[in-house]
């Protein structure tokens, strides 16, 4: 149970009954486990229940953890609400409220979800698009990543600006 | 069956079931419904806006949309249209709503913000918020991220 020995609040209350039960109650345990469940059936070639779960998980939790996703041990989901992760994690990720790492709009059938390395923190309102990669302890809060994050860096919003670019009609055609 | 209970295919469906009703003037059907897509999937799509066929919710957890599309709407997760309060301009689309056109990309956490004309192939990118017209062929691009090393030492 590393909700019960991770959360400060847990660890501040001891391990009783009460912090036991309320901790298998709150919905960042539960969404884990079943995203748990559903990848183990995915692993394990049951498709069709592995994805009924994860719909499951969605309509109860919405949270979008397909049974693809792999997250590595001590993942840590505090707001589940909104979260949308199809893409490979290391141990120890964190992720903050509405959280979203995915393929990008034309992204391939392929892997095209981000890689992200070992004790990742991705704050809220992070957005991860595409096949980026994600160094160790790396940090990210509030922004858009487009390339590769170094390990051991914090990435936050920059200049608050924004910029319009006319892109060839080739490419939209394409 | 795959298909059938994906989140946003439920949410599609719920938002059309609404916006029928709405069109045939049945106000408390189309609110019913409505509420039925906020209550199951999340999605807040209200039965006034007009979105044209093809439209993709990728997650509909989050999103909320308000206004007028075109064809072949992309909604990526956590992006909006909507109106912004004390703007009730028409543009097409309703007082303070947006219009955009057809084959239209919403990345993750974008949102187009009051009364806004929005091309066509219009890709607004991710983190960045629409709040003037965007012309046709366009990326609006969001806010640059910004790398500091070392951060053990801002804690």
């Amino acid at each position: 149970m590393r909700y019960l020995t991770k959360s400060p609040e847990n660890v501040a209350a001891g391990v009783t009954f009460k912090s036991v039960t309320s901790a298998l109650l709150t919905n960042q345990l539960q969404c884990m486990v079943l995203y748990r469940l559903s990848h183990l059936l995915y692993l394990r070639g049951h498709r069709w229940s592995a994805l009924l779960l994860s719909r499951l998980n969605y309509y109860i939790h919405k949270v979008s953890l397909p049974p693809e996703t792999c997250l590595g041990a001590g993942c840590f989901i505090p707001h589940p609400v909104g979260v949308f992760f199809c893409a490979s994690a290391g141990e120890g990720l964190t992720l903050y409220h509405l959280a979203v790492a995915c393929a990008a709009a034309e992204g391939g059938r392929e892997h095209s979800g981000a890689w992200l390395g070992d004790r990742v923190v991705i704050g809220g309102r992070a957005v991860l698009l595409g096949p980026v990669r994600v160094g160790d302890d790396a940090k990210v809060f509030a922004v858009h990543i487009r390339s590769d994050v170094p390990s051991g860096t914090l990435a936050v919003c920059g200049r608050s600006r924004q910029r319009m670019t006319l892109h060839a009609t080739k490419e939209c055609s394409s | 069956m795959a298909l059938w209970c994906h989140p946003s295919y439920v949410c599609v469906w719920l938002y059309r079931i609404s916006h029928l009703c709405h069109c045939r003037g049945q106000k408390w059907r189309s609110r019913l419904f409505w509420q039925l897509n906020v209550w199951i999937t999340g999605a807040d799509i209200s039965a006034i806006s007009d979105l044209g066929p093809g439209l993709v919710i990728v997650s509909p957890a989050g999103t909320a949309i308000t206004g007028r599309a075109g064809r072949n709407l992309t909604v990526m997760p956590l992006a909006g249209l909507g109106g912004e309060l004390g703007r009730l301009k028409d543009v097409g689309a309703g007082p303070g709503f947006p219009w955009l056109g057809d084959d239209v990309i919403l990345e993750p956490n974008c949102g187009v913000l009051g009364p806004v004309r929005v091309g066509h192939r219009v890709r607004v990118g991710a983190t960045s918020a629409v709040t003037r017209d965007v012309p046709d062929d366009t990326i609006v691009e969001g806010p640059q991220p910004k790398w500091i090393k070392r951060w053990d030492l801002y804690e």
